[in-house]
C-alpha cells in the first residue's frame, strides 16, 4: 500500500483529518490522538503547512519489545493484546504520531484498513495515497 | 455529551482561579456561545457598570458543536459591555482557541476584575496560571503571539490585545492568529482595562459525543451536499471580498463617508484583483470552507482584507490601492485596531476636514496619512488623540452627528441602507449597534431578489435573521455556512444525545434576542436609541439603482413600529411581562 501526503496547496489547515482520526479510532474527538498530524500556522515570514504521516521508517516495529507491531499489506499493524503499552513505540515515533489512548489502547495509522477517514473526510482532497495523482 | 460542564473563573483582582459546574438549566435554553455568553453577563452584572472599571467581566462561550467534527464550529463568543456603545457586546472570534479550550476542560471562561499590572493568563489543561506580562506590554499582536508561541509551543492558541487595547481605545479588538479579530464594539480595551495582555491555551483532554456513528455519517454527507455547495463554496474560493462588486452593483458599496454607494475605484480592491495575487487559504478548526486569504503584495502580507475592510477601510476612504488596504489592514491588526471603526472614524475626519469644519490633515484618497493614522490614533498623538474617540464623540464635539455613521456609537460596516430598507432596521434594532452580524437582511433585498425600497415584509425578514444568527451563534456554527434550522436540531442532536425539535430552537432564538434586549434596556436604551444616522433619511445617494434614494423617515417609523409590535415589545421597545413570560427568560 501506498504512503499518505500532504498537497500543501489545497491544505488549509482545518484539521478536520485529525478529528476524523481519533474519532474513527478512538471514539471521541482529539486531534492530539490522530495518527497524522496537519497545520497550517503563521510562522517568521508566512504561512507554512505541515504534514506529518506514517512512512513506515519502522523505528516503531524495531522498539516494540513483544513484538506487538508488525507490518501487513504494506501498513503498520497493531496486535492490542501483545501490546503492553510499555510506550516505547510512542517514544521512538520522529513524527509524534503513534499514541497510547486514555483507555490504554495504542493508536498508530492502518491506514484504516484501506480507507483511511482522513482522505475521505479532507474537504479539499489535500490528503492522498502517493502512487495517485495530485 | 459534548459539554465539559465546566466553567473556569479567573479574578485578576485578587488571583483566584476557580472551576464551577457549568449551569445545565441554562444550557438547555441558551446553548452556548452568544446566548450562553449574553445570560452570564447578564445575570452576574449589575446595571450601570463602568465597561472599563473593574466590575465588567469578560465571558468567553464555547458550543455544544465545539471541538466536535461538526464543520465551521471553531468560533469563540466573547461577551462584554461595550466601552463603545455602553450596551451588550458579543463578539466572535475565528481560529483555534474555542477548541483549544474546550480540549482543556472548559466551556466557559469568566474573567473578573483587573489586575495590578500586566499580566496574561496561561491555560494548560488543569493547570491554570496568572503570569506576568510586563515583557510583552506595548508590543504588537504579532510580536505578542511570536514571543508566547516561543515560550508554550506552537500548538498554544491565543487571544491576545495589541497597544490600541492596553491605550483602551473604544474600537480595540482582540487578535488571534495575527489576522483573526473578536473585532468590534472595544472588546480588546476591557481586556486593556483588566491589564490582561494575552490568554494562552492548549489542552490534550478529548470531546465525546453519544452517538459517534450518526454523527460521522451525517457530516461526511453534510460536508459534499450542505458545505461545499454553490450556496457556500464562495465563502473558500473567494471570501468575502466577493461581495466588493455585488454591493457596488448594487449601489450599497460605502464611499467616501457615505456619501456615495458606488465607488469608482471599486475594480482595483475587489475579488479578482486579489486572486490576481494568488492568496493562500486559511481556515479556522473545523472547517470545511476555509474562508481566509492569505495575500501578499510586495513586502506587505494580511490574511484578508475582508470585505468589511475593503469597504470601510477602503471606498469609504477613498482608497483603492490595494496594496495601502493591506498595509492597513495589517498595521491595525498589529496594533490591535478593528479595521471597520477605524476605517469609519478616519472617513468621518476626512469629510470633516474636506468640508472646512475641522481640519484633521487628511482627505479622501490620501495615502500616506491613512496609513499613519492607526499609529497616531492607538497613540493617541496629534489628531489621533481626538480620532481615538469614535465617531459618535467627535460628531458631539463638532455639531456634525447628521453624518457620523454610527448606532448606538458603534460605527457602521460596509453596507448603505439607502440601498436596502432592511438592512436600515437590522442597524438600528442590532444589540450591539451598528452592526452587521445580527442579520444581514441585504442578501435578500440588494444582492437577492426581493425589492430593496419597500418596507412591506421587512420587520419580519430582519426579526426571522436575527433569530437565526442567534441560534448559530449560540451552537457556534460561522456564518458562512447557510445550514438549515433542521439541519442544526439533526446535528444537535447528535451531539447532546436528546431529540431538540425546530420548535425549540426557534423558541430558544427568541429568547436569546429578548435576553439580548433586556440588557440593553437595563442599561437605559429606549426606542430612541434605535435609529440611524440622518445622512441616511436626508441625503440622497448619488450612484446606481439607489440614486437619489433615501431611507424616508417616516417608512423607517414605520418598519421599527411593526417590528416592536411582531416582537411583543411595547412602544419604547421593552419587552412585555406577558413576552417574558412566555419564553421563560
Amino acid at each position: 500500500m501506498a504512503l499518505l501526503k500532504l498537497n500543501a496547496d489545497k491544505c488549509t489547515g482545518c484539521g478536520i483529518c485529525l478529528l476524523a482520526c481519533s474519532a474513527v479510532k478512538e471514539g471521541v474527538f482529539n486531534p492530539q490522538l490522530a495518527s497524522l498530524q496537519v497545520h497550517s500556522r503563521y510562522e517568521k515570514g508566512g504561512l507554512t503547512v505541515e504534514g506529518k504521516f506514517c512512512d513506515l521508517c519502522l523505528d516503531c516495529v524495531e522498539a516494540c519489545p513483544t513484538e506487538a507491531i508488525t507490518v501487513k499489506d504494506g501498513v503498520l499493524s497493531i496486535d492490542q493484546e501483545l501490546c503492553t503499552q510499555c510506550g516505547l513505540c510512542v517514544e521512538a515515533c520522529p513524527h509524534g504520531i503513534i499514541h497510547l489512548s486514555p483507555s490504554d489502547k495504542l493508536l498508530l495509522c492502518d491506514q484504516c484498513g484501506g480507507s483511511p477517514q482522513c482522505i475521505i473526510f479532507c474537504p479539499h482532497q489535500a490528503i492522498y495515497k502517493e502512487e495517485e495523482a495530485k | 455529551m459534548s459539554y465539559r460542564w465546566k466553567v473556569l473563573r479567573v479574578n485578576l483582582s485578587n488571583g483566584s482561579v476557580d472551576t464551577e459546574p457549568l449551569n445545565k438549566e441554562w444550557t438547555e435554553k441558551y446553548f452556548g456561545g452568544r446566548g450562553l455568553g449574553a445570560k452570564y453577563l447578564y445575570e452576574e452584572l449589575k446595571g450601570g457598570v463602568e465597561p472599563l472599571s473593574p466590575a465588567n467581566k469578560l465571558i468567553l462561550t464555547t458550543g455544544p458543536f465545539t471541538g466536535t467534527i461538526v464543520p465551521c464550529s471553531g468560533k469563540l463568543a466573547i461577551t462584554t459591555k461595550s466601552p463603545a456603545t455602553g450596551g451588550l457586546l458579543d463578539c466572535s472570534i475565528g481560529g483555534h482557541f474555542a477548541s483549544q479550550l474546550k480540549f482543556a476542560g472548559y466551556d466557559v471562561l469568566i474573567i473578573e476584575g483587573q489586575a495590578k499590572g500586566p499580566v496574561y493568563l496561561l491555560i494548560e489543561d488543569d493547570k491554570v496560571e496568572i503570569r506576568k506580562a510586563n515583557h510583552l506590554w506595548s508590543k504588537g499582536i504579532f510580536e505578542t503571539e511570536s514571543k508566547l508561541n516561543e515560550e508554550h509551543g506552537v500548538n498554544a492558541r491565543i487571544l491576545s490585545i495589541g497597544p490600541a487595547g492596553e491605550n483602551l481605545v473604544p474600537f480595540a479588538c482582540i487578535g488571534s492568529e495575527l489576522y483573526r479579530q473578536a473585532g468590534r464594539g472595544g472588546v480588546g480595551s476591557v481586556m486593556g482595562s483588566k491589564k490582561l495582555k494575552a490568554i494562552v491555551c492548549s489542552g490534550s483532554k478529548s470531546v465525546s459525543v453519544p452517538d459517534m456513528p450518526r454523527l460521522l455519517k451525517l457530516i461526511k454527507k453534510a460536508i459534499a451536499e450542505d458545505v461545499l455547495t454553490d450556496t457556500n463554496l464562495w465563502a473558500h474560493t473567494e471570501g468575502t471580498p466577493a461581495i466588493v462588486e455585488m454591493s457596488n452593483s448594487a449601489g450599497t458599496f460605502p464611499t467616501r463617508n457615505y456619501q456615495d454607494g458606488v465607488f469608482a475605484g471599486a475594480k482595483k480592491i475587489n475579488s479578482d484583483s486579489i486572486q490576481r495575487q494568488k492568496p493562500k487559504k486559511k481556515a479556522c478548526f473545523a472547517c470545511a470552507l476555509g474562508c481566509g486569504n492569505y495575500t501578499a503584495i510586495k513586502g506587505s502580507a494580511v490574511e484578508g482584507p475582508e470585505y468589511e475592510t475593503l469597504a470601510v477601510a477602503g471606498a469609504n476612504c477613498g482608497v483603492d490601492d490595494l496594496e495601502a488596504i493591506i498595509k492597513f489592514n495589517a498595521e491595525c491588526d498589529d496594533l490591535g485596531l478593528d479595521t471597520i471603526s477605524t476605517g469609519n472614524v478616519l472617513g468621518f475626519a476626512m469629510e470633516m476636514t474636506e468640508r472646512g469644519i475641522k481640519d484633521f490633515g487628511i482627505r479622501f484618497g490620501d495615502i500616506k496619512n491613512y496609513l499613519k493614522l492607526p499609529q497616531l490614533i492607538v497613540q493617541r498623538q496629534g489628531v489621533g488623540a481626538e480620532l481615538s474617540q469614535g465617531v459618535k464623540k467627535l460628531a458631539k464635539k463638532y455639531g456634525t452627528a447628521d453624518f457620523a455613521m454610527e448606532v448606538k456609537g458603534l460605527e457602521l460596516p460596509g453596507y448603505d441602507p439607502r440601498g436596502s430598507w432592511a438592512m436600515g432596521l437590522a442597524y438600528a434594532t442590532a444589540s450591539r449597534g451598528g452592526c452587521h452580524m445580527s442579520a444581514w437582511p441585504i442578501a435578500d433585498e440588494a444582492f437577492g431578489d426581493i425589492d430593496p425600497f419597500t418596507i412591506e415584509g421587512k420587520a419580519k425578514l430582519v426579526i426571522d435573521g436575527q433569530h437565526y444568527n442567534a441560534i448559530k451563534f449560540s451552537l457556534i456554527v460561522c456564518d458562512f455556512w447557510a445550514l438549515s434550522l433542521e439541519t442544526m436540531s439533526e446535528l444537535l442532536s447528535c451531539v447532546l444525545g436528546r431529540e431538540i425539535p425546530v420548535a425549540e430552537l426557534e423558541k430558544a432564538a427568541e429568547r436569546i434576542w429578548n435576553t439580548f434586549r433586556l440588557f440593553n434596556v437595563r442599561e437605559g436604551f429606549k426606542a430612541a436609541d434605535d435609529t440611524l444616522p440622518a445622512r441616511f433619511f436626508n441625503d440622497p445617494l448619488k450612484s446606481g439603482t439607489p440614486a437619489g434614494r433615501v431611507l424616508p423617515r417616516d417608512q423607517f417609523d414605520s418598519m421599527l413600529k411593526e417590528y416592536y409590535q411582531l416582537r411583543g415589545w411595547d412602544s419604547n421597545g421593552m419587552p412585555t411581562q406577558k413576552k417574558l413570560k412566555e419564553l421563560a427568560v
